[in-house]
C-alpha cells in the first residue's frame, strides 16, 4: 500500500495501487503516527491506479492537522486518477503542488 | 436524455400547449367571455410554460415574442384587462405566429434562411405592437402597468405583493436593486449546494459519482469542495462522509433532471437546487438551510461565483431584518394572518384550498401519460407479431404430436400471446378526437372568410384508431372540410332563399363498423348536382355522351384528376387538386371513400379505413403449391369452379354467378406459376366498392390473421402485391393487392360486359378514359 522514506526533516511516502475507500481505514492508520512526527510529508502518487473522495478526505483532514503545527503535506508526481479526482472535486492545486495543468481550467472542474 | 431529444420533447409539448390554447380561446369566444378563472389560468400556464422552456433552449425569438403575450394574459387573469372579442381573434394570431416560430426553430431555417427570419421577426413586431395598442385601448384600470413590456415576469406576482414595508436597507453602498427581496442575482448559471451524509461512504455512495454524473446534464463551471464539517485528527472516521460542495452549473436540463442527479444521496444528505437568476432571498434561504456557519457560506458562496460580494452584503443585511423582524412577532403565514384578522375567511380559505387541491390533483392526472418513442412501439408489435407467428407454428407442432396435454397447454399459451398482440396493438390506438378538435379553428376561421355562418359538430371523437392512421388522414380530412365549407354549404342568404336556416352545419364524425372504421364529413348545404357533374365531366372528356352512369358513378366523378365543379377558384379549395389526391390517400391506407348526396339537403362523404395497419385478417389461399393472404373483409363468398360454367376464352375468363357475369383473375397465370394443376378449383369472390371479381385458386386454407411485413424492394415493380407475411410453418405468404388487380380487371372487363350485354357490373370510372 505505501512506502516510507524518513529523511531528517520529511517524510517521503509513495502510494501504491487503489486508493479508495475500501483503502481509506487503513491509509489513515497508516499515515495517522507520521502526522505526529511533526515533519512535512511528501506523498508520491505516480503509482495511485484509482483515487475517490473518502482518500481525498483523509489528505485534507492530515493537511489540516500538519498545518497546526507549521508544516507542510503535498502531493508529487500526480498520477492521472489523482488528477482526476482533485479535478471533479475542484481542488486542482489545493495541495502545495505543482500540477501540470491539462485542456481544462484549474476551478473548471469537469472531468476531461 | 440528449439536447437534441429534449429539444423535439419540448416542440411536441409547445405545440400541444398551442392547441390547449386555441381550445380555450375558441371556448371563451363561442361561449362569450364568461369569468372562468380556469380556462384562463390554462392560457397562461400554455404561454408561460412555451416561454419558459423556449428560454432554457435559448430560443430567443420565441421567448421575447410569447413574454408579450404572457403579459396580456397575466393581465386578464388579474382582471386589468377584459377579454373581448377582437384581442381574442388577436390572441388566436398570437398563437398561430408562436406555432410558426416554433416551426422555423424546428426545422432549423433559423440560421440559414436569414429572409424568413426577417420576416417572422416582422410579423412578432407587427403583432406585439398591436396588442400593446389593445392594452393602450382596454387598460384604463391600472395605467401605471401600461408599460408591460419592462415588467419583470420572472418574478412572480405574488411575491410583489408581499408587505415590502421595513425591508428597505439603508445602506447606500448596496445597490439599490438589492433593496427589494424580489430582485434577481446576477448569476447566470444553477447553483447547486450538496452536503453528503455521514453514512454515505457505508451507504455505498461515492460523491465523486455523483459529481462525474453531472457533466452529463451540462458543464460544471466551478466546484468548491466544502469542508467545514472535518474534524481534528484524533475524531476523523475515514468511512465517513464530511464532504460537500457547492457548484456551479451550467445545464439546460430543468431543475427535476437535476435533482434526479441526486436522487439516491437525498435521503441521508441534503441538496439545494437555485436556478439561475434566483431570487436574493432564495440565497437568504439556502444561507440559513445549509449546515455552516452564515457568514463562512456567505464567502462561500461568493468564492465560488454564486453570489457577488455586494449581493452577499444586502442578503445578509436582509437575513439580519428577517431576524429582528422574528424576534418581535413570531413567524404567520400569509393565510393564518388572513384568517386571524376575519374568522368567515377561514371557510374560504378552506374552499380554497380544497380548489388548490384539485388542481393538483388534476395536474397529476395529465401527466400520468406516459411518451414513448413510436419507433420503439413499432418494434414491440414487430417482436409480438414474431411471437404470434412462432406460436402458430408451435401449435401445428403440438397438433403433430397428438399429446393433448400438450396440445392443451398450448392452446392455452396461444390463447395468451393473441390476448398480449392485441394489447400491444392497442397501445397505438389514439382517440381521433384530438384530430378533430382541430377543425374547430378551421371551420371558425374559414367560414369567417368566406362570410359564411357554421357550426361545427363532432360526433365520436371517442373512437380510437392507429396513430400513424390517424397521422396519414389529418390532409385528406382537411381537403374534404375545406371542400364542404367552400362548395358545400351555402351563404346565409343562399341557405334562407332555399328556407334553409341561415346557419350551416358541417358534421364530423367516427364510428367503429365491423373491424373497421367509418369517419363522416357531412354538411347540410346544397348537395352535389348529378347533371353538373355530368357535365363537366363531358366537357373534361372523362366520360362520353351516351355513357349510362349511375347516380354512384356519376358521384364518383369527383375522385377524378382535375375535376372540379367550382366555377370560381377560392384560396380555400377549387384549384383541381383535392378530392383525387384524397382518394388515393385514402386508397393507400386500405381504404375506401364514398360519396352520398342529396342535392339540396347535403352531402356526406364516408371514409372506411381498417382499424391498423400493421395487421390484415386473412384468408389463405393455395395456387400452385404457393401460399396467397387475401384480406378478409373484401371477400363475399367461396364458390368451386366448375370448368362446364367458365367460360375462359384467352384472357378474359368469367364465369355466369347467378345471372351476373363475374370476371375472373387466375392467380396462377397472373404471377406464372408452375406446377401441376389442381383438377378442382375454387373462385374467391372479391368486391371493393361495387367492383365484383373472381380469383382463381387451387385450394382454400381458412382464415388467417397476420401481421403485414413491407416486402423488399425487388418486388416493388410486381403487380398484384401488396405485402408478405410468415406462416406458422415458417413459409412465406404474399399479401394480395386486390384492389389492384381489380382495377385491372375492370378495363378488361367493360369489354365483356358491352358484348354480353349483361347486367352491368360496376364500372370504375377510370376505364371510361380508355
Amino acid at each position: 500500500m505505501l512506502e516510507v522514506t524518513q529523511n531528517d526533516d520529511s517524510i517521503h511516502v509513495r502510494l501504491l495501487g487503489e486508493m479508495t475507500i475500501f483503502q481509506a481505514d487503513e491509509l489513515f492508520s497508516l499515515l495517522k503516527p507520521l502526522v505526529n512526527d511533526n515533519k512535512d510529508l511528501t506523498l508520491d502518487t505516480a503509482a495511485v491506479s484509482e483515487m475517490d473522495s473518502s482518500v481525498v478526505q483523509v489528505l485534507l483532514v492530515l493537511r489540516e492537522s500538519l498545518k497546526d503545527s507549521n508544516k507542510q503535506l503535498a502531493l508529487i508526481n500526480h498520477s492521472d486518477a489523482v488528477l482526476d479526482i482533485m479535478a471533479v472535486m475542484g481542488m486542482s492545486g489545493c495541495f502545495n503542488d505543482p500540477v501540470v495543468e491539462r485542456s481544462e481550467p484549474v476551478n473548471g472542474g469537469t472531468v476531461s | 436524455m440528449s439536447m437534441e431529444a429534449a429539444l423535439e420533447t419540448y416542440f411536441a409539448e409547445a405545440h400541444e400547449m398551442l392547441e390547449e390554447m386555441e381550445k380555450h380561446l375558441l371556448n371563451f369566444e363561442s361561449h362569450g367571455f364568461i369569468d372562468d378563472p380556469e380556462s384562463l389560468n390554462a392560457i397562461f400556464r400554455a404561454a408561460h410554460t412555451i416561454k419558459g422552456s423556449a428560454g432554457l433552449f435559448g430560443l430567443s425569438r420565441i421567448t421575447h415574442f410569447t413574454h408579450v403575450v404572457e403579459n396580456i394574459l397575466d393581465q386578464l387573469r388579474n382582471h386589468e384587462l377584459e377579454l373581448i372579442p377582437e384581442l381574442i381573434t388577436l390572441l388566436l394570431k398570437c398563437a398561430d405566429h408562436i406555432a410558426e416560430l416554433l416551426d422555423i426553430e424546428e426545422s432549423g431555417i433559423s440560421t440559414t434562411d436569414q429572409q424568413t427570419a426577417e420576416l417572422l421577426e416582422q410579423k412578432s413586431e407587427v403583432l406585439i405592437s398591436q396588442l400593446n395598442a389593445s392594452v393602450g385601448i382596454t387598460v384604463n384600470k391600472t395605467p401605471h402597468e401600461n408599460n408591460i413590456i419592462d415588467k419583470e415576469a420572472a418574478a412572480p406576482s405574488h411575491l410583489k405583493n408581499l408587505p415590502q414595508t421595513g425591508l428597505a436597507v439603508d445602506d447606500s453602498e448596496c445597490d439599490q436593486r438589492l433593496e427589494r427581496m424580489d430582485s434577481a442575482v446576477s448569476n447566470d448559471y444553477w447553483h447547486i449546494s450538496v452536503r453528503f451524509g455521514l453514512n454515505s461512504y457505508r451507504d455505498g455512495l461515492e460523491p465523486s459519482s455523483f459529481l462525474r454524473y453531472l457533466s452529463n446534464l451540462g458543464r460544471v463551471v466551478h466546484i468548491l469542495t466544502v469542508t467545514e464539517k472535518l474534524p481534528e485528527l484524533e475524531s476523523f472516521e475515514p468511512e465517513s462522509c464530511y464532504l460537500g460542495f457547492e457548484i456551479q452549473f451550467e445545464s439546460l436540463a430543468n431543475k427535476q433532471q437535476i435533482a434526479e442527479a441526486f436522487e439516491f444521496m437525498q435521503q441521508d444528505g441534503l441538496v439545494r437546487i437555485l436556478p439561475p437568476h434566483s431570487q436574493l432571498n432564495r440565497y437568504v434561504e439556502l444561507i440559513e438551510q445549509l449546515p455552516e456557519v452564515d457568514l463562512r457560506l456567505g464567502e462561500i458562496l461568493v468564492e465560488c461565483g454564486a453570489l457577488t460580494s455586494a449581493e452577499l452584503r444586502s442578503a445578509l443585511k436582509l437575513q439580519q431584518q428577517h431576524l429582528d423582524q422574528n424576534q418581535q412577532q413570531p413567524v404567520r403565514l400569509l393565510g393564518e394572518m388572513l384568517m386571524a384578522e376575519d374568522p368567515r375567511l377561514a371557510q374560504v380559505m378552506e374552499a380554497a384550498l380544497h380548489k388548490q387541491e384539485d388542481v393538483r390533483e388534476k395536474v397529476a392526472r395529465e401527466h400520468k401519460t406516459l411518451r414513448v418513442d413510436a419507433h420503439k412501439l413499432d418494434e414491440l408489435i414487430n417482436l409480438v407479431g414474431e411471437l404470434v407467428t412462432a406460436g402458430a407454428s408451435t401449435v401445428l407442432q403440438a397438433e403433430r404430436s397428438a399429446d393433448s396435454q400438450v396440445i392443451e397447454s398450448v392452446a392455452l399459451l396461444n390463447n395468451l400471446l393473441e390476448d398480449v398482440r392485441d394489447a400491444t396493438l392497442k397501445l397505438r390506438m389514439v382517440p381521433i378526437g384530438a384530430t378533430f378538435a382541430k377543425f374547430q379553428r378551421v371551420v371558425r376561421d374559414t367560414a369567417k372568410e368566406l362570410e359564411k355562418d357554421i357550426d361545427l359538430i363532432i360526433k365520436g371523437g371517442e373512437t380510437e384508431l392507429d396513430k400513424s392512421v390517424v397521422e396519414k388522414i389529418a390532409d385528406p380530412l382537411m381537403h374534404l372540410v375545406r371542400n364542404a365549407l367552400d362548395h358545400g354549404i351555402e351563404s346565409p342568404q343562399d341557405r334562407q332563399l332555399a328556407g334553409k336556416s341561415a346557419k350551416g352545419i358541417l358534421t364530423l364524425n367516427a364510428f367503429h363498423d365491423s373491424g373497421s372504421i367509418v369517419i363522416e364529413v357531412t354538411d347540410n348545404g346544397k348537395g352535389l348536382d348529378e347533371q353538373k357533374l355530368r357535365q363537366k365531366a363531358l366537357e373534361k372528356g372523362l366520360i362520353t355522351e351516351d355513357q349510362q352512369l349511375t347516380r354512384h358513378q356519376i358521384f364518383e366523378l369527383i375522385f377524378e384528376p382535375g375535376f372540379s365543379t367550382a366555377t370560381q377558384v377560392s384560396n380555400i379549395s377549387g384549384r383541381g387538386v383535392g378530392m383525387d389526391v384524397v382518394k388515393r390517400n385514402i386508397t393507400e391506407l386500405r381504404g375506401r371513400i364514398v360519396v352520398e348526396s342529396e342535392a339540396g339537403t347535403g352531402t356526406t362523404i364516408r371514409i372506411m379505413l381498417p382499424l391498423t395497419l400493421a395487421i390484415i385478417d386473412g384468408f389463405l389461399v393455395e395456387v400452385a403449391g404457393d401460399s396467397f393472404v387475401i384480406p378478409l373483409d373484401i371477400i363475399q363468398e367461396c364458390v368451386e369452379l366448375r370448368a362446364s360454367a367458365a367460360k375462359i376464352n384467352q384472357d378474359e375468363p368469367y364465369i355466369n354467378l347467378r345471372g351476373q357475369v363475374l370476371p375472373l383473375i387466375n392467380l396462377r397465370e397472373h404471377f406464372a406459376l408452375e406446377g401441376k394443376p389442381n383438377k378442382r378449383k375454387s373462385v374467391v369472390v372479391v368486391r371493393i366498392g361495387t367492383q365484383r371479381g373472381g380469383l382463381i385458386v387451387d385450394r382454400l386454407l381458412g382464415e388467417f390473421q397476420t401481421v403485414i411485413k413491407p416486402l423488399g424492394k425487388v418486388f416493388e415493380h410486381v403487380s398484384g402485391l401488396s405485402g408478405s407475411t410468415i406462416l406458422g410453418t415458417g413459409k412465406v405468404a404474399l399479401i394480395l393487392d386486390v384492389q389492384g388487380m381489380i382495377k385491372k380487371l375492370n378495363l378488361n372487363q367493360t369489354r365483356v360486359s358491352r358484348k354480353d350485354a349483361g347486367e352491368q357490373v360496376g364500372v370504375k370510372p377510370d376505364s371510361f378514359k380508355n
